[in-house]
């Protein structure tokens, strides 16, 4: 027998010879045991195989990772559009001395919209000191700041386009083009997960409007389609086609499952040797799994008033958030490995109005944020738990109408932004790199994204630089030819 | 805790070397440390220099393509003052940060060297330390001044390439030299336009450039608005000054070409590697017992497989090779009629010639059409962007390519037109194009397949237009040549001997059509107000008087449907809008109520003299009362502007204010408008060609681009191919066409170079993806991919034979398909046989036919023919699609049922959920071997999908149709639809069972419900239907013997 093949038989039953395997097949639904089975065995990574071994098989099973991770999760709050810095980690004070003045050239040649160019703006937001670091936070942010020990924040990120598509492609998959694996992907591509009944990789997007690039945001790009992140979604049925439109009468259903059995089952028998057709027969009976799995992570109906409240449930502006919020811990807890959520089309994109728009997007996220930091904390898993929050970039020290009017707002601002983590080992209280005087551009200990993906995956146990695909002859990375550095800084 | 942390990187690694703690940087001192003991380490104190320590690295690790001969990137790294100087991508080492040092960025990344060889921890460290410490030499006292290398002068190439090209040349350029002025090259530039010479040499500050930049007059402001030209930066500027205060020095003509004699990038033991030189036709081995030869193909595949002592599988079922011969061909499964037709059929060429009748179906083209446009990329939308713009007429390159395939046409000429079809014949001189010219010109669509953002500000930068090029060539590259070229965008290829000058040069056949600096825009048409062609589009406006007045006679009477329904659209809304307008009148003042209604609702005759003024000043608000508005009249609009500010939103009527307003109204009208827009999408768009073409004249000149980036232009260099293919060939030769109207015959000399009979790479490569689709792996396994990191071939005789034979069978694919199919290799069965298969687990020597599972196309033909759902309509538009509320994406079907998948949308951003489930692939930018993934979501869709419950249904129905109420004969037929075989005994009897007892069930249910109709009878069709879904559902359904 093939290497190969032994392998994708291990694989199955570490335990059992083939014959037994197959003839424990042979009970039941697809076989009841095959899928406990399979399940005991997904559940328990395999020693023998490294996390991006040349011929590895493409599959979901929990991997060991290069080296001690301090996190086993990732929750990425990502917030779309590109928040304001300027009005909410990185006081400028600085502008109030040159407001209405024009910038300089180079500042007006990275506006987007050149003929929009109201002059320098300072913030209409009052800063202040917290936690017993004292990092300056926004008075928008009044739930974020109570956090301020546990929070990483990053000053110095910058980015590497000055439109939204661009840098979207770039914070997610680390390239400015479409058709590059998402970061999710990468991880799950090299940890798996560890509750194989539900997505390895679960993206939360808003029911109101996908993100900017849509569901490109966490396709697997070249890698294996398994290593995709699944849409789950907060209200109706989570996974599209996870239930029928109009379920088959339960006897019906009963039957036609076993129906289906039996061919598989005749089908497999006469064709040994072909181990993807056992693949497929577990792929129904996950589906089956999964729709009472999913439906159960999601159903946060079971959680306590307090828990509701502190998420904002009960508010409508911080309900939608809250929910996802909520959710994104109650997956975590179930072994997901990845969770991203999503905030309405690109709400933070406030090239105008951006005081009162501002105030929209922190009033929805702000207080269910906290709730997540302080959920994650009380429950002993923000150890465990990596949670990052930034948008594609940040926005520009500048206002596109005259600063004094009311309905004054930023462009985009690729040049220095601010991300800050928490969890997962990231040492609280940190304050990392700077931007120039006026907030424009990161001086400081610039981080690039790549440097930002090289820390996410070393958190995770994952060297950057190890985690490879071969592709087309090459050795595909995150990063890909970039260099990139792990912010050891901002970790504890 | 407090840790601003402000550290530089070094400074940490410096605390960590000290000993200080972090468990990762504890490693790292170790190593070391380690390091130290075994390579004798200066000591941390002391100042390291460049001859004693860094050199010697540099030797081993770096000068083999920093130094001597080769000087990759213009940087040479011998010597100290060298290393100093930096090379083409500025300086390498920035003397006392390493941080700020390129050179250590690339050794610590590990992205320098190339290839497996990285330096040590204990190397990176001692450059370094090196660096830090100040990046000294040994003859240099530490801490003197040290006189760095002089600023690099600014040359005519900086200026035109970074700052001028990218801004200036869309008005002072090719296409539009305003103001007479031309911003191109030196010599234009001192030629001036109407104003004067544009820079005076020597003189910055009486350089009318300089003045109107300095100025912020140029580029103009609006020009910043409208064409996202971004200003000039104050560093620019003052490159500018610099060049013309040097004398305006010109460009030295270093155009970096490929040396007659021996090419120093590329060597002749380069060139000794098998995919680049041509094919040489071997003899066909003899082979003992003749029998089991039944083709050429036979001969090789049992030398090789005797040799080990094995031999072919038997030959699988009749039945089983008439499905596998059906999909391979057309991709659906036979008809029932058909496989009792062909069981009957005793000829001992019955088989043969099934493949045959197969190869002449017209489905052959649409199934053999997905493989070439997924190598091509092919996509209904341009993608990167958002809004993901549709291309209307792409539909015209698939119909191309599935109706060449159905004619066998040869694949030189196959080639020839989609490389060069706009250079076959002078198609600007040509009055009315033949059938085959404009087949030719919508050829070229095929090198317009990359996603393309430039329709949207957001994706129209130069770098953006560069990214399609790039994709646009590694889709030719490694569909035509099997080549992937992309590494050579930014740097010389790591593991090919594709330099970066290769890269450009061949990126230069493409400039006359391709041009970044002189785009033809993806958009069908752009407004532009002062009807300038400041955005030339890249469709062609020539169709056949026939297709023409096909289309008009097509869409006369939707035209009229459309006016129909919007004059009843207008007849329902005016009296709410009448009944509304009255509402807002009466919040005017009492004086100007009647004279507002009177100068709005009367016609112009018998008004006073202020109501004919307001009329006229509120022409707009009348529209929203009176059809029979007066003009308004241009001169007047600041008084109109006026009046409409200040009665216009008082009385005006919005179309959505009615819909809000008035719920009947809005019921009425959404029906009407949803008719009115079904009939839009029936309208067929004007007919017009979406073609690459030469633009004729001057191209802009190609420059190596270091790093592939546009701001740090390198030599220049002319059209070319790679020179790593010149064994045995003839070389590359330019030959301008004689076209009155002109073109450069770049591309058309690269189609003649490929298609010569002996090209290394051209015919190995196609057969090899023929042989891909037909056994699941090609003779080369990474078919996209002939160069050193792709695989080798299994059978390299085998595959220069068919590279031979297919050639001296005039290109024809059809041959290839015979040779293959009817050899007794593609026949065998794929029973899994344990001593071969432990022989040759991967199957590489062929000792079976490989089982597979259909790719996303074929299933959901599959399900839609056994369906008797499949519109077998050919050609044409695509079906649009529509997404659910539930997120699926379904194509849209007719009563004539649901087209192929290779006729609905394939838009980027909404792919269909069934097709993505099964990997249908992405395009980004092509795919020449789609993946076949088995994941819990084909699950979710196929059980679950009600797209595929109600195809079970109509399955049901259609079996109930043919064979009536019988179970037994119901489950034959069931099988025969959908497994292309007969149930055994057991299996008849078992799902009649089975049949009955889901029947019993529905029934039970039924009468739960109790519908109106007959139930007995309902629930018999509902069972049925249920073994259908199951059966559809199995994997017998969607893999192949």
């Amino acid at each position: 027998m093939s290497d190969k093949l032994q392998r994708r038989l291990d694989s199955a039953s570490p335990d059992l010879s083939r014959r037994t395997f197959f003839s424990r097949v042979a009970d039941g639904f697809h076989g009841a045991a095959l899928a406990s089975l399979l399940a005991g065995d997904l559940l328990h990574p395999r020693t023998a195989e490294s996390a991006t071994g040349p011929s590895r098989a493409h599959d979901l099973r929990s991997r060991l990772p290069h080296f001690d991770p301090k996190a086993k999760a990732v929750i990425h709050l990502f917030m779309n559009g590109g928040p304001s810095q300027i009005d909410l980690f990185d006081p400028k004070p600085v502008l109030a001395k040159y407001s209405g003045q024009p910038p300089s050239r180079e500042l007006a040649n990275d506006i987007e919209f050149a003929d929009q160019m109201g002059g320098l703006m300072p913030s209409p937001f009052h800063f202040s000191r917290h936690g017993e670091c004292g990092m300056e936070v926004s008075e928008l942010l009044p739930h974020i700041s109570g956090h301020a020990d546990d929070i990483a924040l990053i000053r110095s990120m910058y980015g590497g386009h000055f439109n939204h598509e661009p840098s979207l492609f770039l914070m997610h998959s680390g390239r400015l083009v479409p058709g590059c694996p998402s970061l999710g992907s990468w991880v799950v591509y090299g940890l798996g997960t560890e509750n194989q009944s539900l997505p390895a990789y679960v993206v939360l997007d808003d029911p109101k409007r996908l993100p900017i690039n849509g569901i490109q945001n966490w396709q697997s790009g070249w890698l294996p389609p398994v290593y995709q992140g699944s849409r789950m979604r907060s209200e109706g049925s989570p996974i599209l086609n996870l239930h029928p439109r109009e379920e088959f009468p339960g006897p019906v259903l009963k039957l036609a499952r076993s129906i289906l059995a039996d061919f598989d089952d005749n089908h497999r028998r006469q064709r040994p040797g072909y181990p993807e057709l056992d693949a497929r027969i577990a792929t129904y009976e996950l589906a089956a799994r999964m729709q009472l799995s999913a439906t159960n992570a999601l159903d946060i109906s079971t959680e306590s008033a307090a828990t509701r409240e502190m998420y904002g449930l009960d508010d409508e502006l911080t309900a939608s958030y809250g929910k996802r919020c909520l959710m994104a811990r109650r997956l975590v807890e179930r072994g997901v490995r990845v969770v991203q959520i999503y905030i309405e089309g690109q709400i933070w994109d406030t090239h105008f109005n951006l005081e009162d728009e501002l105030r929209y997007c922190c009033g929805k996220t702000d207080k269910p944020v906290a709730a997540l930091l302080t959920d994650l904390k009380r429950r002993g898993m923000l150890e465990s738990t990596l949670v990052v929050w930034g948008g594609e970039f940040g926005r520009m020290p500048l206002s596109q109408v005259s600063p004094g009017e009311k309905n004054a707002g930023r462009d985009h601002g690729p040049g220095g932004f601010s991300v800050w983590m928490a969890g997962g080992g990231i040492q609280g209280g940190t304050i990392h790199g700077a931007t120039d005087e006026i907030g424009y551009k990161a001086v400081e200990n610039r981080v690039s994204v790549h440097d930002l993906h090289a820390t996410i995956l070393h958190q995770l146990g994952m060297d950057h630089r190890q985690l490879v695909f071969m592709r087309n002859g090459l050795e595909e990375r995150l990063s890909g030819t970039d260099p990139a550095r792990v912010v050891k800084e901002v970790l504890a | 805790m407090c840790s601003r942390i402000g550290l530089p990187v070094s400074r940490l690694r410096r605390i960590a070397l000290d000993g200080l703690t972090s468990s990762v940087l504890a490693v790292l001192v170790v190593r070391i440390l380690c390091g130290a003991a075994a390579a004798a380490t200066p000591a941390a104190t002391e100042v390291l220099r460049f001859e004693s320590h860094v050199q010697p690295i540099f030797e081993t690790h770096c000068v083999a393509c920093h130094g001597g001969v080769e000087q990759q990137s213009g940087l040479d790294l011998r010597t100290h003052a060298s290393v100093l100087r930096g090379g083409a991508s500025g300086s390498a080492v920035k003397p006392g940060s390493a941080d700020d040092s390129l050179l250590y960025a690339k050794v610590y990344s590990g992205s320098m060297p190339v290839g497996d060889a990285r330096l040590s921890v204990e190397e990176i460290e001692l450059v370094r330390r090196w660096i830090e410490a100040g990046a000294w030499s040994e003859g240099e006292q530490v801490g003197s001044d040290r006189a760095f290398p002089p600023a690099p002068e600014v040359s005519e190439r900086d200026v035109v390439v970074t700052i001028l090209q990218v801004r200036c040349v869309l008005c002072h350029g090719r296409r539009n030299q305003e103001g007479n002025l031309d911003l191109r090259t030196r010599a234009s530039m001192l030629q001036g336009g109407r104003s004067g010479p544009a820079i005076v040499p020597g003189k910055p500050e009486e350089s009318l450039l300089i003045q109107r930049i300095a100025h912020q007059e140029m580029p103009p402001p609006e020009s910043l608005r409208d064409f996202t030209v971004r200003p000039v930066t104050s560093k620019e500027l003052e490159q500018l000054r610099q060049w013309v205060r040097a004398g305006a020095p010109a460009e030295p003509t270093e155009v970096q070409a490929v040396p007659t004699g021996a090419d120093p990038l590329v060597s002749e033991k380069d060139r000794d590697f098998w995919s680049f030189e041509p094919p040489v036709r071997p003899d066909v081995p003899a082979v003992g017992d003749s029998d089991s030869v039944r083709t050429p193909v036979d001969a090789f595949l049992l030398t090789e497989l005797r040799g080990r002592d094995m031999d072919y599988s038997p030959e699988a079922s009749r039945l089983t090779l008439l499905r596998r011969a059906y999909f391979d061909l057309i991709g659906l499964p036979p008809e029932p009629d058909e496989i009792e037709a062909y069981l009957a059929d005793h000829d001992p060429l019955a088989y043969e010639r099934m493949v045959d009748r197969l190869l002449e179906s017209n489905h052959y083209g649409e199934r053999w059409a997905r493989y070439w446009l997924d190598a091509t990329g092919y996509s209904d939308s341009e993608g990167k962007i958002e809004n993901d713009l549709v291309r209307p007429q792409s539909h015209r390159y698939r119909d191309y390519v599935i109706r060449s395939l159905n004619s066998d046409k040869p694949y030189n000429q196959f080639l020839l037109e989609q490389i060069a079809g706009d250079e076959l014949f002078d198609f600007r001189a040509v009055g009315e194009p033949t059938a085959e010219q404009l087949d030719q010109l919508v050829a070229t669509g095929f090198l317009r397949t990359a996603p393309d953002g430039s329709y949207s500000l957001a994706g129209n930068g130069i770098s953006d237009r560069l990214n399609v090029v790039a994709d646009q060539i590694e889709i030719f590259s490694s569909t035509v040549m099997g080549l992937t070229m992309a590494c050579a965008r930014c740097h010389s290829h790591k593991y090919d001997p594709i330099p970066q000058r290769d890269y450009y040069r061949f990126s230069a056949i493409f400039r006359t059509a391709y041009d970044p600096y002189d785009w033809l825009f993806p958009n069908t048409n752009i407004d532009d107000p002062d009807g300038k062609t400041v955005f030339p589009v890249r469709y062609l406006s020539l169709a056949s008087s026939a297709e023409q007045s096909e289309v008009a006679a097509h869409n006369l009477p939707i035209e009229e449907e459309i006016a129909r329904l919007e004059r009843s659209l207008e007849k329902l809304a005016r009296p709410y809008r009448e009944s509304l307008f009255e509402e807002r009148l009466a919040q005017l003042p009492e004086d100007v109520r009647e004279d507002v209604r009177a100068a709005i609702r009367r016609s112009s005759e018998g008004l006073t003299e202020a109501q004919r003024y307001l009329r006229k000043r509120c022409a707009k608000c009348g529209e929203t009362v009176s059809n029979d508005s007066a003009a308004s009249n241009d001169s007047e609009s600041e008084l109109r502007d006026y009046l409409l500010k200040t009665f216009g939103p008082v009385v005006r009527v919005e179309q959505a204010e009615l819909g809000e307003r008035f719920e009947d109204f809005r019921t009425e009208a959404d029906r009407i408008k949803g008719e009115i827009k079904a009939a839009r999408q029936r309208l067929r768009p004007e007919p017009r060609i979406r073609a690459l073409f030469d633009m004729g004249g001057d191209p802009t000149p190609v420059h190596m681009l270091l790093r592939g980036d546009h701001l740090t232009p390198g030599a220049r260099v002319e059209p070319g191919v790679p020179s790593v293919l010149s064994k045995g060939i003839s070389p590359y030769r330019l030959v301008k066409p004689p076209f009155s109207t002109g073109t450069s015959g770049r591309r058309l000399a690269l189609a003649k170079w490929l298609v010569q009979p002996e090209h290394p790479l051209t015919a190995r490569v196609i057969v090899n993806r023929i042989w891909q689709h037909h056994f699941g792996t090609g003779l080369v396994p990474t078919s996209g991919d002939f160069g050193h990191t792709g695989a080798r071939p299994s059978h390299p005789e085998l595959l220069d034979w068919l590279a031979t034979e297919f050639v001296q069978k005039g290109w024809s694919i059809k041959s290839m398909h015979r040779i293959i199919m009817n050899s007794a290799a593609y026949r065998q069965s794929s029973q899994l046989d344990p001593t071969r298969h432990a022989a040759d687990p991967d199957n590489v020597l062929l000792s079976r036919f490989p089982m597979r599972r259909l790719d996303a196309d074929a299933i959901r033909d599959s399900i839609l023919k056994v369906a008797r759902r499949l519109d077998p309509t050919p050609f044409g538009p695509a079906a649009g699609s529509e997404i659910r509320p539930d997120g699926e994406v379904i194509s849209e079907c007719s009563p004539e049922g649901c087209r192929r998948s290779i006729y609905t949308l394939q838009r980027r951003t909404k792919p269909d959920t069934l097709l993505e489930a099964f990997d249908a692939p992405q395009m980004n930018p092509n795919c020449l071997k789609r993946a076949h993934s088995t994941v819990s979501s084909q699950a979710l869709q196929l059980w679950n999908s009600e797209t595929v419950r109600e195809n079970a249904r109509h399955f049901a129905g259609r079996v109930i149709d043919a064979v009536g109420e019988d179970p037994g004969k119901q489950v034959e037929r069931i099988f025969l639809t959908a497994l292309g075989r007969y149930p055994s005994e057991r299996e008849r009897d078992e799902r009649t069972a089975q049949l009955r007892e889901l029947a019993q069930s529905w029934l039970e249910h039924l009468e739960e419900q109790v519908p109106a109709e007959p139930m007995q009878a309902r629930a018999r069709w509902l069972a049925l239907s249920t073994l259908c879904h199951s059966i559809l559902n199995s994997a017998e359904f969607i893999y192949i013997d």
